[in-house]
């Protein structure tokens, strides 16, 4: 390709500009800002499109600042035929339309067939040279190296469109970094779906433990239900057993409690206690006769004394002296006190009577006479000695009668009539001294005191008073010799019997001798009884000894010492039998079995637990098995929701599927990628073909523009390297830059040189080479000279030598 | 005497190789490999069978689900409510340690982890001895049928099952149960119930070694009709008799095109001449080859983007067609590349070997590799050239995309 013309309708500060580049080399001249790079950037503007506002290239738009329309055209000559390729405002790089020489249009891909697989920077990159073209430019020596390569295999453009197109279809379906491609997408869901399944795989786990879990709880019911029937009797059994505790614990207590060590029998006891009855008796018995010995013995002790003793010893003498003593009492009592009292009575009443005393002496029997005759009265009275003499003798005489003796009782009688007769006559002779001489008479007689009238009458007072008086005397004297007489007797008295008087004394001698009569006969009658007592006493004793004998033998049956412990032993045997009765009641209540099981248990507490457990066990039992029918009917439940969700297959097969999808479009990524590489590969093949010649024309370009200075350059694996004159072989790396920079113009130019046979574009210098000494820079000129032989070659340039140059030259600064 | 011989359930195990089907058809599919075996349990029950053979591979060990094992139970029950019982041996998808403990019903005999024996005396009196053995690991390299007993004597029929692949000697591929026919022949049972190969087939014919095959095909390499065998006996034979049962079948189809112009026609033309190959009761998953040189390249785009298949899937559910086309794929006639003018032969040619290896496959598919699924699409020996047709397919029709353009 070859541009003939260029018109600029606007960009940047051109508008409606015609430029003429039939000549070649052409030099474009201009100073600075003279717009030599904005006509550059037009011309690739045209051919590879507008710069759009973002990118390197945003300040490349040159937009004309004036709103002239934007854009232009190039009239270019390709294969000997002129086209023209107008670009106008547009998206994508402006509008492209292209006409032939007839104004026939011509497709837009016409453009690519001009082009070659190059856009602007590859075309820069390789066509282009100037300052910020070098390495140091944004494509690196890979890309150019590579693009070298690709651009190689000239007529591939289709190929590497192709190959464009697909790497972007393949991009487009998975990029191993992307994030939205189908692939990647896919796969992630892929990764999710495998998740869920995992999660929906455990739904078999689930399920099979679960139906194990079935399994195992209807094989628990079974048991259970196998085992409530023992759990109930068990209950009941315990029930029962706790029902009769109480009996049992009776039974059991009268068990240990009352077992006798020793029976008897009703019979020997009846007998045992009719002998406890009958030793009781005789002990009672006993007792009661030494009660009496022992009084008996006392008593007999007590009338055992000195006395009696004395008396039995002289009973006889006691007797006697007793009837002595009465004796004299009788006489004793003839002279009676009473009648000595009597005496004296009468003595004091005939003294009151005449109210003197002593009275005178009675008249005797002739002075009474005397008086009496003097007076002729005579005195009585007589009687009265008489009667007592009478009485003393009756007296004795009744005394004789009662002693059986004769003599006294003729004693008495003799008496009693001695003295009547006596006393008779005394009172006689009295009387008779009284009658003559009465005043003599009277004082003779001491009566003068008294009248004489009653000298008479009173002579028998006086008389009796006489009488008295001799009677008292005689009564003083009979009774002091019986009170000798007494003394003597009474000598011979016990000392003890005592007595006020005589009377007393005798009285209580004989009350003594009665009392000691007694007392002794009292004490014979004792003896015996003691005697007959005490033989009792013996046979009671035996009969208790042979009794308690009897006793003890039976008491020895039974092991017990006494009738106390008989007795307890009876009490417990009484007991005994009333515990036997009710024994017997609870034992009728109890089986054998019953109480086998009973024993078994330590008391009522601990049954209790047991049944507490049992009951508890049943009750767990039915618990347990109530609780497996809702865990069954649950896990039955859940066990269908299991079978019936269908998750689990059905992600499944949704995985199938997406690993289906997944590979479909994995495989048409890998045809994608293996195209391209094949594409790419063959295009290297055939490229490879064409280094060599690059290279070679390359080295020349090299020699030349080093001034022979390196001779060789190797392009292999590891990069270009180059070699010296002197045979050293330097890495890229190694050069000076301005080297470098020879190296690599003369590797695009020798590619370009190498390629021309299929892509030949315009080479555009842009104040290359500033870094080139002058040598070079002639050399570089002469290379250029020969390039343009065959190939379009602009050079743009401030530098006013160019003008010298042999070339046709556009002056910009003339153009304005 | 009468028996069933089937295997290789895979119950609830996934199709592969489909993507986009209606949810009534999906419903189909998932229901198809528990129809398949519920078919064969009526069979079972309406022929009166003495008993069921089962010869492995109930489950898919990776793919076990409750459903899968409920319905199993509950079919099994279904037997043992007719008092048929089941002879069960596990293979090498389901293969585990056999225990007295099962949750199986008590009809369902398990055959132990060792060769053993089970007999069972049949109502007409004859004495039916059975002898084989449950997988409790993936692989089994040993001859296990050196274990099998020699014929029993006092037997009236003796039966094998074995689940296991014919000994091809190379110690890479014999991983399950190895044997050969004529080992088995020299046991002279009467009947051989082979399983594990799911395409249907019989080794030898008396007496009978029969694969039954899997009631149900699962991907399109498991095509054509899938069922069980009747066993019946005749004389002192038993004859196998293959009766279909699977819902689904899998088919391909190549289908010559009558110069169709638009794609309606085309699809019209598909959907009439494809009809429905499947078995009466079978519904069809049919993959369709086009003859690429007889389609312009219009209808050769449509077809590579999917678009022809999209609608001729939407005439299927709209007919209500007892078919449905997974897959609708170009072939060509020749696989040669499209002419490149610019680049020499001899640069393609090159470049293809170098480009079309498996190292090269690997390499580029990176850690796509790590998917096991996609890692064993990768393994496949026929991949590289697969994918060297597919390549060349899409440069001859990039050429014509860009004419488009």
């Amino acid at each position: 390709m070859k541009i003939n013309r260029v018109h600029i309708d606007g960009f940047g500060k051109w508008h409606d500009q015609d430029f003429n580049f039939e000549d070649n080399p052409t030099v474009v001249f201009g100073h600075n800002e003279a717009g030599k790079t904005t006509l550059a950037n037009f011309i690739l503007s045209i051919l590879f499109g507008f710069a759009d506002g973002r990118g390197k290239n945003r300040f490349q738009q040159y937009l004309p600042k004036d709103g002239t329309a934007y854009g232009g055209s190039l009239t270019i000559n390709q294969n000997g035929q002129e086209y023209t390729i107008k670009r106008t405002k547009g998206k994508n790089g402006g509008k492209v339309t292209i006409t032939d020489i007839n104004g026939h249009h011509k497709p837009v891909s016409f453009l690519n067939q001009l082009i070659g697989p190059l856009d602007r920077d590859l075309y820069r990159a390789i066509y282009s040279f100037g300052n910020q073209d070098l390495i140091t430019d944004d494509l690196d020596q890979a890309t150019v190296e590579q693009q070298l390569q690709q651009v190689g295999a000239v007529g591939s453009q289709e190929w590497l469109a192709q190959s464009n197109k697909l790497a972007k279809q393949a991009d487009e379906l998975y990029k191993p970094r992307g994030r939205k491609q189908p692939v990647v997408k896919h796969l992630k869901e892929y990764q999710e779906l495998r998740g869920r399944l995992a999660d929906a795989r455990d739904q078999y786990a689930e399920y099979q433990q679960l139906q194990q879990q079935v399994q195992s709880l209807t094989s628990q019911q079974q048991r259970l239900a196998t085992q409530r029937p023992d759990c109930k009797q068990q209950v009941a059994k315990l029930e029962h057993l706790q029902r009769l505790w109480p009996v049992y614990q009776n039974w059991q207590a009268g068990q240990q409690k009352n077992q006798l060590r020793h029976e008897m029998s009703d019979e020997t006891i009846a007998k045992v206690q009719g002998l406890q009855t009958s030793l009781a008796e005789v002990q009672r018995q006993l007792k009661a006769n030494q009660e009496t010995v022992a009084r008996l013995s006392g008593q007999q002790a007590g009338l055992a004394n000195e006395q009696v003793q004395d008396y039995q010893n002289n009973k006889v003498k006691y007797q006697q002296l007793k009837d002595q003593l009465l004796t004299l009492q009788m006489k004793m009592q003839n002279q009676s006190s009473q009648q000595l009292a009597d005496w004296q009575r009468e003595q004091s009443q005939i003294e009151e009577r005449y109210h003197r005393q002593p009275l005178p002496a009675p008249l005797g029997e002739n002075d009474l006479f005397k008086l009496h005759t003097l007076l002729e009265t005579t005195t009585s009275s007589q009687k009265a000695p008489v009667l007592a003499l009478s009485l003393v003798g009756v007296t004795l005489f009744i005394i004789g009668l009662a002693v059986h003796t004769l003599l006294l009782t003729v004693l008495g009688l003799v008496i009693a009539i001695a003295g009547g007769v006596w006393y008779y006559w005394t009172n006689y002779q009295s009387a008779k001294s009284q009658t003559a001489a009465i005043h003599r008479f009277g004082k003779q007689h001491g009566l003068s005191a008294f009248p004489t009238n009653q000298w008479i009458t009173m002579q028998a007072d006086l008389h009796r008073y006489q009488e008295l008086q001799r009677q008292v005397q005689v009564s003083h004297q009979a009774t002091v010799s019986l009170t000798k007489q007494f003394q003597t007797l009474r000598q011979q008295l016990p000392r003890f019997v005592q007595g006020s008087d005589d009377d007393a004394l005798i009285n209580n001698y004989r009350q003594w001798l009665v009392q000691i009569e007694d007392q002794t006969q009292q004490a014979n009658q004792l003896g015996r009884e003691l005697s007959r007592e005490q033989k009792q006493v013996v046979d009671l004793q035996n009969r208790q000894s042979t009794m308690e004998k009897q006793l003890s033998a039976y008491y020895q049956q039974v092991d017990v010492h006494d009738a106390n412990e008989f007795s307890h032993y009876l009490a417990t045997r009484a007991a005994a039998q009333k515990q036997a009765v009710t024994q017997s009641a609870y034992d009728q209540q109890l089986s054998d079995q019953d109480k086998q099981q009973l024993a078994r248990y330590d008391n009522e507490a601990d049954l209790s637990q047991n049944l507490t457990a049992a009951h508890q066990k049943l009750a767990a039992n039915q618990q347990q098995s109530e609780e497996i029918v809702t865990k069954l009917a649950h896990l039955k439940v859940t066990i269908e929701d299991l079978v019936k969700n269908g998750t689990y297959s059905q992600l499944q097969q949704e995985q199938a599927n997406l690993e289906t999808v997944i590979w479909q479009e994995s495989r048409q990524w890998l045809t994608y990628q293996l195209a391209i590489k094949w594409i790419q590969h063959a295009l290297q093949l055939a490229s490879a073909d064409r280094f060599p010649k690059i290279v070679h024309q390359a080295e020349q370009f090299f020699t030349t523009l080093t001034n022979k200075h390196y001779s060789q350059i190797l392009l292999n694996d590891e990069g270009i390297q180059v070699i010296d004159d002197h045979q050293q072989t330097y890495q890229v790396e190694e050069l000076s830059l301005g080297t470098a920079e020879q190296l690599f113009i003369a590797l695009r130019l020798g590619f370009i040189m190498v390629i021309a046979d299929q892509l030949k574009l315009p080479i555009l210098i842009d104040d290359g080479f500033v870094n080139f000494d002058q040598v070079r820079r002639h050399k570089m000129m002469a290379i250029l000279n020969q390039l343009a032989a065959n190939q379009q070659v602009i050079y743009f340039t401030a530098d006013e030598r160019a003008l010298n140059w042999s070339a046709a030259v556009i002056d910009l600064n003339k153009c304005e | 005497m009468k028996f069933i011989h089937t295997g290789d359930l895979h119950l609830d195990s996934p199709f592969l190789g489909l993507t986009e089907m209606p949810d009534q058809l999906w419903k189909q599919v998932h229901q198809s490999t528990f129809a398949a075996f519920q078919r064969i349990v009526d069979a079972a029950i309406e022929q009166v069978v003495d008993f069921v053979l089962i010869v492995g591979d109930i489950y898919d060990r990776d793919h076990h689900s409750a459903a899968a094992e409920d319905f199993f139970a509950e079919q099994c029950q279904r037997l043992a409510d007719h008092h048929i019982p089941v002879y069960l041996s596990y293979g090498n998808h389901d293969y585990q340690p056999v225990t007295n403990h099962s949750l199986l019903p008590s009809n369902v005999n398990v055959f132990d982890n060792q060769v053993e024996t089970k007999f069972l005396t049949l109502q007409n009196g004859q004495r039916v001895a059975i002898s084989g053995f449950s997988y409790d690991q993936r692989w089994l390299d040993q001859d296990y049928v050196a274990q099998y007993p020699q014929r029993k004597k006092d037997i009236d029929w003796q039966i094998g099952m074995l689940h296991g692949a014919v000994r091809t000697g190379n110690d890479q591929q014999d991983h399950y149960a190895p044997f050969t026919t004529s080992e088995l022949l020299a046991l002279h049972y009467d009947y051989w119930a082979l399983g594990h190969i799911h395409k249907h087939q019989v080794l030898h014919e008396q007496p009978a070694v029969v694969y039954c095959g899997n009631p149900q095909g699962r991907h399109k390499n498991e095509d054509g009709q899938h069922g069980y065998y009747l066993v019946e006996s005749q004389d002192d034979r038993l004859i196998p008799e293959f009766r279909p049962v699977a819902p689904i079948e899998w088919h391909q189809e190549i289908v010559s095109i009558n110069n169709d112009e638009t794609s309606q026609q085309l699809v019209d033309d598909l959907v009439h001449q494809i009809d429905n190959p499947a078995t009466e009761d079978a519904f069809a998953m049919v993959e369709i080859k086009l003859p690429a040189d007889q389609l312009s390249a219009g209808l050769k785009r449509q077809v590579l983007a999917g678009s022809i298949l999209e609608r001729l899937q939407n005439a299927c559910e709209d007919q209500q067609l007892r078919w449905w086309p997974y897959q609708l794929n170009l072939q060509s006639a020749s696989t040669q590349l499209p002419k490149i003018t610019d680049l020499d032969e001899k640069y393609w040619s090159e470049s293809a070997q170098q480009v079309f290896t498996s190292d090269q496959v690997m390499a580029l598919a990176g850690k796509l590799a790590n998917y096991p699924f996609i890692a064993d699409h990768l393994e496949d020996q026929q991949l590289v050239a697969e994918l060297q047709k597919s390549a060349t397919q899409l440069l001859g029709q990039g050429g014509a995309d860009d004419d488009e353009d």
